[in-house]
């Protein structure tokens, strides 16, 4: 014990010889891990996040005019216009099919809102939405009186950015007034930044009569879905989708990304290791010496290459430990760039650094230590104790 | 000479090849060192002391000859780190002092790696050496005497029966260097230590009790001691 503590002390405290190497070494192994865990925080987040919004949206299938079917569903998940739309009465031949729990209708409309210079986002649903998502609570006022009331239910960060209460009128572009009588609590989901109607009233509203833009179905038991899914194929002008496919295809998407992302900051801890082999090994050539010395001085080859081991090791986790804090402090930035980044970003947290993670990545760096001092170490056992004394003379 | 004899070498040699040529370092050396005295190695530039020293300190490996250490005799091949570590230990010219630790964290280091309690073996030489009120300083903040007591109070922590030193005042003043020479002769007085010394220092080879001239690899002149 007293060996080790020993050699691990001479370890610790050879890392203050050059401070400015030492820091740039660091800062290499720091940057790298703080690419990976960054990468691989986005990716768990993204994850996540995309998971419970589809959880949140309360369905299992979604049944589309036909069209892309995934950018039906993405719309359909984060809001916005310009969807192909079929008819009503498809609602009535699915709810009628065995396998249909539910059928949620929705038609989405968008206007443009100069004081925002941005869209609003309408979504026009029955009550069956309503019940599908058990989640949803009423943070004041409630639903809708009529099934085509003048009347909307906000979410909260739409009533938020809107700095709407109930009781309050939301003006149309064409003049009319909507009373919002209800405002959600925060669920953590789109439907937070989305402004609800009674199915009619939109379709009203942006003259889609009997319109819908999809429909959302809850099945009594997913297992049913490939039978669905061949029956509803036999209704002209529509598709089905189901979420978990959704889901897939989006994450397909992201890790394709992720990939090359993480195939450069592969590169990047690549560089690292060589950056501390190369410190490392300068390291031992100036104390070379010093090396010859500490044999004379009755360590042993296995001392000496653990020496240069410790000290490449525990270089790497400070570097580990660096580029955790790094990705921690960096995660809003992160995030944000991101959501710039990507097509489709779901409304949770875009990444999720685990304790898991954190293991990981010091383990990690640990390993990089481990790989970068092992052949210099190796060299340093090696060296004729007479040679390393006197090859400075 | 008597059975008082810690180290003796037979026949010893070493070759270097330097070019095309053979160069005998040491060419078939015979001595014999007796416990708690003090010897000096003397002789020019190349003649082949510090090659004989390092042999001797069990550091490097002869190509002929035998060494024996304490009644154990190493052949050319056997292994030696074991008995050098329980009986020898050595000081260079260059003090090789780590840089980061204080001095006395640099007389702890050959604790590490040696078994047995050794504890206020440190600050006993510290204080033998003169450099306790010292002991909190880096190496940095050292003068040179200073430091070459801090490497022989490092090489003394592990009790060794033999300290070899190549040059130990090479580096120093001769106000240093005397003081050098005072410690040698009281860590053998007293502690009954013997020391072998490479040196171009002339008290110091007179003052010793045995001395041997070296010359292309052979022991020219010279005498050892009879305990």
């Amino acid at each position: 014990m007293r060996r080790i503590g020993g050699v691990f002390k001479i370890a610790a405290t050879n890392l203050l010889r050059r401070p400015a190497r030492t820091i740039f070494t660091v800062l290499g192994i720091a940057l790298a891990i703080a690419i990976l865990t960054a990468l691989w925080g986005v990716g768990q987040g993204y994850q996540d996040s995309l998971q419970s919004d589809v959880d949140k949206l309360g369905f299992h299938v979604l049944v589309t005019a036909k069209g892309c079917p995934y950018e039906a569903a993405t719309l359909l998940m984060k809001g916005g216009g310009g969807l192909r739309y079929m008819e009503q009465d498809v609602v009535d031949k699915i709810v009628n099919d065995p396998a249909v729990e539910r059928a949620a209708p929705q038609l989405m409309a968008v206007e443009y809102n100069p004081s925002k210079q941005g869209f609003d986002y309408y979504v026009g649903i029955d009550s069956a939405t309503w019940e599908l998502r058990p989640w949803m609570k009423f943070k004041e006022g409630g639903w809708f009186t009529a099934p085509d009331a003048m009347e909307a239910v906000m979410g909260y960060e739409a009533a938020e950015l809107d700095q709407r209460r109930v009781g309050d009128e939301i003006l149309m572009k064409d003049g009319t007034t909507i009373k919002v009588v209800g405002v959600l609590e925060r669920i953590g989901a789109q439907d937070d930044g989305t402004t609800f109607m009674p199915l009619a009233t939109v379709q009203r509203l942006f003259h889609q009569p009997n319109k819908l833009s999809g429909i959302g179905i809850k099945l009594k038991d997913i297992r049913e879905l490939p039978a669905f899914e061949e029956r509803m194929f036999n209704l002209p002008g529509t598709q089905v989708v189901s979420m978990a496919a959704v889901k897939g295809t989006i994450m397909g998407l992201v890790s394709s990304a992720q990939v090359m992302l993480l195939a450069i900051a592969a590169i990047a801890l690549i560089v690292a290791i060589f950056g501390v082999a190369n410190s490392i090994a300068m390291s031992v050539l100036e104390r070379t010496g010093e090396i010859g010395i500490l044999r004379s001085l009755g360590a042993g080859a296995g001392d000496i290459f653990l020496l240069v081991v410790f000290e490449s090791v525990l270089l790497a986790i400070i570097g580990g430990v660096v580029g955790v804090l790094l990705t921690l402090g960096g995660s809003s930035i992160v995030e944000s760039l991101a959501r710039s980044a990507l097509a489709y970003s779901p409304t949770g947290s875009l990444i999720n650094i685990t304790p898991e993670m954190i293991g990981y990545a010091l383990l990690g760096g640990a390993l990089v230590g481990l790989l970068a001092g092992a052949f210099p170490a190796w060299r340093a056992s090696r060296l004729p104790v007479v040679k390393a004394i006197h090859r400075n003379d | 000479m008597t059975d008082n004899i810690i180290l003796s070498c037979k026949e010893l040699t070493k070759v270097y090849g330097l070019g095309n040529e053979l160069v005998h370092a040491v060419d078939g050396v015979d001595l014999a060192f007796a416990q708690g005295k003090f010897y000096a190695l003397v002789g020019p530039s190349g003649s082949g002391k510090t090659t004989l020293l390092n042999l001797l300190s069990l550091l490097d490996y002869p190509d002929s000859g035998t060494i024996t250490v304490g009644g154990t005799t190493l052949q050319p091949k056997s292994p030696r780190e074991k008995i050098r570590k329980d009986n020898i230990s050595v000081v260079f010219q260059e003090f090789h002092l780590i840089p980061t630790l204080s001095l006395r964290e640099n007389v702890q280091v050959p604790l590490y790696f040696h078994k047995g309690n050794h504890n206020g073996r440190v600050d006993e030489l510290l204080k033998l050496l003169g450099i306790a009120d010292r002991a909190q300083h880096k190496p940095r903040e050292l003068s040179g005497g200073e430091k070459q007591r801090t490497a022989i109070a490092r090489s003394l922590v592990v009790q060794p029966k033999l300290l070899f030193a190549d040059e130990p005042t090479g580096n120093l003043d001769s106000c240093s260097s005397e003081r050098i020479y005072e410690i040698f002769r009281g860590l053998v007085d007293k502690l009954g230590i013997t020391i072998v010394v490479v040196t171009h220092n002339e008290k110091m080879a007179q003052n010793a009790d045995g001395v041997w001239t070296m010359t292309d690899g052979k022991i020219v002149g010279g005498a050892g001691v009879c305990a």
